[in-house]
Parts: structure tokens; C-alpha cells; sequence
């Protein structure tokens, strides 16, 4: 990036990526995931999903392994990968007290 | 407690129709319990942004004195992005700025809840937060109380009202719901974005504590199935969109992209230029409506609100109304079956006529083809507000050419994108799909 095309420090407060939101997030987490891939059933699905619809993409693919890695830690709670992915991904709330905590919802 | 002791009833979840319930209880002395996951009640609760009162305001008459609400609603605006421009209807006025101030309200929810809980609290509710029912027991064909994490302690009562939320586990437990459908499922992120105050209120026209509500359609949400919105609070805006699981899926999309799509479009960008984002949100939304409603009780067992699937997802986009309004003709239902001493499916079925005869059902059963209507024409939300927007551009450009040839232009260039009689049938079949 050039000189001239910084970004003035304003601007910069108005967030974009996933990874700078997640940031402004408040979370209690828990030691133990809430989310369980079944990690055949995902290998096998061509399409998939979970990995572009999460809203926090907590689900990455690693290349390597071909497996679908899991930041639970990060999870919004919306239920969206178990309404699109019910194949594969088993989905539950965070124990009670743990997981996100909107300060403004 | 011990194993003898019980409550009359639990209310699972701390939510706008737990919360109604559980002030409906403890107003005619029933004894309750509201469990709710959150570390605090509000923690987890998430929804665009405004709030319909007529219910609230009968069970905290003129909340709006003391609860934490944000701005009046004032202001109405609907209108449709193509990838440049934007076509509106704008109404506004200030008859709804006096009380009950037309009962419309931007309300932050983790803010307000957490005020409502307490009102409820004071009433003589005991609210439990961080406590997740993670299933419901059930005995011979009734529900007789809740295990909970973290502990797994069992809880029993002579009755639970439901308020889980649209992931409405417990009701699939219990085989009230089949797992969910994508194409009934709406799933919206959101962002606060902090603005000063004045700066608000200029960018808005808004006179004092006024406040607006957009809601976008076509390329706001990249001509899915679903809306983006926008709307004032104090020091803030929300802003966010949504759009079904299903449409998502299918042109593999990212929400969080697409409301980045919406921040940066022409029409929007300048609403939330220089603003310092405070929060990021996700929430699922039922938007299934009556006709994709699960069974809503069973002995010892009542659904309400988002685990019911009460939404109102016309253009009203109204939820936490219906929410309330359920929690109230629930706990209504309960205090009719303690009397009897009878907390059957037959006794409980009584929530049924209660919601039959108020708004709930009324507007869910107007609204009950719409979501299909919309799921099937998906040309209305894709391609319409791309045409509409094209011919309006035409239409106002300024050149030499004789207006009256303009108009002809315009005419012959709707009837080769659209035609009137495709145009006619589009609108007969949006009008017969609100009747």
C-alpha cells in the first residue's frame, strides 16, 4: 500500500472483515466446544456450506488434513450451520453462562 | 430444592416471551422459575431493532419513562437498491412523537431485556441466569420439568412455557417441531455502528428523539430472499440483512460479505460514514409463518414466541410483539389450568383459541402465503428493483431528446423487460398472497 492510500484513522473505525468484528465481541468461553463435526460426513459433502455461511466462520478447511476445523470459541450462537449443514455439523448451546455476551444485541 | 419441592411453572428463557410470561405469573400469584443461558438476561438476545409495545405497555404502562429505549419511530421508509441506485417510499410524521408514541421503539435488546428482567424480578419472579435447559423431562406423555447445564440438575414444576428462541431445541425434543427447513429460516447479522448524537439527527431529519426505520430490499441483501435494514438509535445506528438459510446456501454466500455489500453501496455508504463499529451480531429468524407453525402443546408443555415460530415476516418484520403477546396468553392459559388443577394437553390447548383470537393468529394467517408467494416468484426481490430502477434512470435523464420520446422509450423498454400483463399477474398474485 502507497502513502497516499492510507486509510485515515476515522475510517478505520468502521470495521469489515469478520476477523476485526469479532474483536469488538464480548465472550465468556468455555473449555469444552459445543460443535462436533462428523468429519467423514464432511469430507464427503461437495458443497461444503458450513465453511462460507457461518457468520463468524468458525469453520475453517484444513488443506492439509482435509478436515474442518472448529473456533468454537467464536461462535455468535445463531444456529445457521446446523440449520444448513445439519448433515454433518451437531450444533448446541454453550453450557449455561459461557459463550457470547452481547452488550448490545 | 429438594426432590419434593416443585414450581408451579418454569419459563425457559429470558426473552421478550418469557419475560411476559413470567410478569403475567407472578401478577395472579403463580409461583415461577425463569432459567435463562445467558451469564445476564439479554446476553444472548439479538433482533434488528425495533420493537412494537401495544403488549409491554399494558404490562408496564408507560415503560417508556424509565426503560432503556432508545428512539421513538417516526419515520418509515422502504425502498429498493439496484447496483447504483435506490428507489423509495418515505413516510413520515409527527403525530406518532406523543405518547403512546405509536407504540414503535429502537431498542438495543442485551440493554432492554436486562431492564425488562429486572422489572420482572421486582414483581416477584425468580429469574435464574446461567442456566441452560439442555432437556425437557418427560414422563408417561407429559413434561413434568427441565434438566439443566452446567450441573445437569433436574427441576420439576407442573408446567413449562417454552421461550428457547428460534433454535428451538426443546420442542424438537419433544417431536412438537421436525427439524428445521432453510427455506423457513432467515439468518441476519447486524452491527452497531456509534455516531454523535447531532450527527444523527442530521443525517437522519430526525427532530430530537425521533427515529427512522429503513428496510431495503433487491440488491441490499444481492437480490435474495430477504431485506437489509437500518435503523437509529440514541448514539447509534443498526444496521444489518437477512436473508434465508436456503438462498444463502444456494448462491454460497457470506452474511457478513453481504452486509458489507449493503455498507458500501451509494445509497447507504454515506448513512454510515465515520462511524466506529461497536458490535457485531448473528441471530436466526422463524420466518416460516402459520402455515409451518409446530403443534404448540402438549400436557405440561407450551411454546411461545421464536420457538413457536411467531413472526410476522410481511413487511411489518414483527416478532418480539407476537413474542409477547404469546407469553401472555400463555401464562393466561397456565393460571386457567392451576385453578383447574389440570395440566393436560385438553386444558393447555386453550393458548390455542387465546391466540386465535388476538392478533397473532389474525396476522399470521393474513401473512401465511406471503413467504411462500416470495419463495417462488424470486424474480420479484432479483430482478424487479433492477428494472424498476433502470426505467426510473431513463426516465429522469436529462438530454435533448423530446420528452415525449423518453416516455415511448420507457414504455417499450418496460414492456420488453417486464410487460404489462407479467407486471398485472405479479401484482395480482402479491395482492392474493396477503388475503
Amino acid at each position: 500500500m502507497s502513502e497516499d492510500q492510507v486509510v485515515p484513522v476515522e475510517e478505520t473505525k468502521l470495521k469489515a472483515t469478520i476477523e476485526d468484528k469479532l474483536f469488538l465481541v464480548k465472550y465468556k468461553p468455555d473449555k469444552e466446544s459445543h460443535i462436533v463435526v462428523d468429519q467423514e460426513k464432511f469430507k464427503a459433502d461437495k458443497q461444503k456450506a458450513v465453511l462460507y455461511i457461518c457468520p463468524a466462520k468458525v469453520y475453517e478447511l484444513n488443506e492439509e488434513t482435509g478436515e474442518c476445523m472448529v473456533a468454537f470459541e467464536n461462535c455468535l450462537e445463531c444456529g445457521t450451520c446446523r440449520v444448513a449443514c445439519m448433515e454433518y455439523v451437531e450444533w448446541k448451546y454453550p453450557k449455561g453462562g459461557f459463550g457470547v455476551q452481547y452488550r448490545f444485541g | 430444592m429438594s426432590e419434593e419441592e416443585k414450581f408451579d411453572c418454569i419459563v425457559v428463557g429470558a426473552g421478550p416471551a418469557g419475560l411476559s410470561a413470567a410478569l403475567t405469573l407472578v401478577k395472579a400469584g403463580v409461583e415461577v422459575a425463569v432459567l435463562e443461558r445467558g451469564e445476564y438476561p439479554g446476553s444472548k438476545n439479538v433482533m434488528g431493532g425495533i420493537l412494537f409495545t401495544p403488549v409491554l405497555d399494558k404490562l408496564l404502562p408507560e415503560f417508556w419513562k424509565s426503560a432503556p429505549v432508545e428512539r421513538f419511530v417516526t419515520h418509515r421508509r422502504y425502498s429498493v437498491l439496484s447496483k447504483e441506485g435506490e428507489a423509495a417510499f418515505d413516510f413520515k410524521t409527527a403525530a406518532y412523537g406523543e405518547p403512546d408514541y405509536n407504540n414503535s421503539w429502537t431498542v438495543l435488546r442485551a440493554k432492554f431485556d436486562r431492564w425488562f428482567a429486572d422489572q420482572v424480578e421486582e414483581a416477584g419472579a425468580m429469574i435464574i441466569p446461567g442456566m441452560m435447559v439442555s432437556e425437557l423431562l418427560v414422563k408417561d406423555g407429559r413434561v413434568t420439568g427441565v434438566k439443566t447445564e452446567p450441573g445437569g440438575d433436574e427441576l420439576n414444576c407442573d408446567v413449562v412455557i417454552c421461550c428457547e428462541g428460534a433454535n428451538s431445541f426443546l420442542a424438537e425434543q419433544v417431536g412438537l417441531r421436525k427439524p428445521h427447513d432453510p427455506k423457513h429460516l432467515a439468518v441476519a447479522v447486524k452491527e452497531v455502528i456509534g455516531l454523535p448524537q447531532d450527527e444523527i439527527e442530521s443525517r437522519f431529519h430526525l427532530n430530537g428523539n425521533e427515529g427512522c426505520a429503513y428496510e431495503i430490499f433487491g440488491q441490499a441483501v444481492q437480490g435474495t430472499f430477504g431485506s437489509g435494514f437500518l435503523y437509529t438509535n440514541k448514539e447509534s445506528i443498526s444496521i444489518g440483512v437477512g436473508s434465508t438459510i436456503h438462498d444463502m446456501k444456494r448462491h454460497e454466500l457470506n452474511p457478513n460479505d453481504v452486509l458489507e455489500g449493503f455498507k458500501k453501496h451509494p445509497a447507504i455508504a454515506p448513512l454510515v460514514k465515520g462511524g466506529e463499529s461497536l458490535e457485531y451480531a448473528a441471530h436466526m429468524i422463524p420466518e416460516g409463518g402459520y402455515s409451518h407453525m409446530p403443534k404448540l402443546t402438549m400436557s405440561g408443555l407450551i411454546l411461545t414466541g421464536d420457538a413457536a415460530g411467531f413472526v410476522n415476516a410481511s413487511h411489518y418484520h414483527e416478532g418480539s410483539n407476537l413474542a409477547m403477546a404469546s407469553g401472555v396468553h400463555a401464562a393466561e392459559t397456565v393460571i386457567a389450568a392451576k385453578e383447574k388443577g389440570d395440566f393436560s394437553e385438553a386444558t393447555l390447548s386453550g393458548y390455542r383459541d387465546k391466540l386465535e383470537n388476538s392478533f397473532v393468529f389474525k396476522d399470521l394467517k393474513k401473512f401465511q402465503k406471503f413467504s411462500g408467494f416470495l419463495n417462488d416468484n424470486p424474480h420479484l426481490l432479483r430482478d424487479y428493483p433492477d428494472s424498476i430502477i433502470g426505467l426510473l434512470t431513463d426516465y429522469f435523464r436529462i438530454s435533448e431528446k423530446p420528452k415525449a420520446q423518453i416516455e415511448k422509450d420507457v414504455i417499450a423498454k418496460f414492456r420488453r423487460e417486464i410487460g404489462i400483463i407479467n407486471f398485472a399477474k405479479d401484482m395480482y398474485k402479491m395482492w392474493r398472497a396477503t388475503r
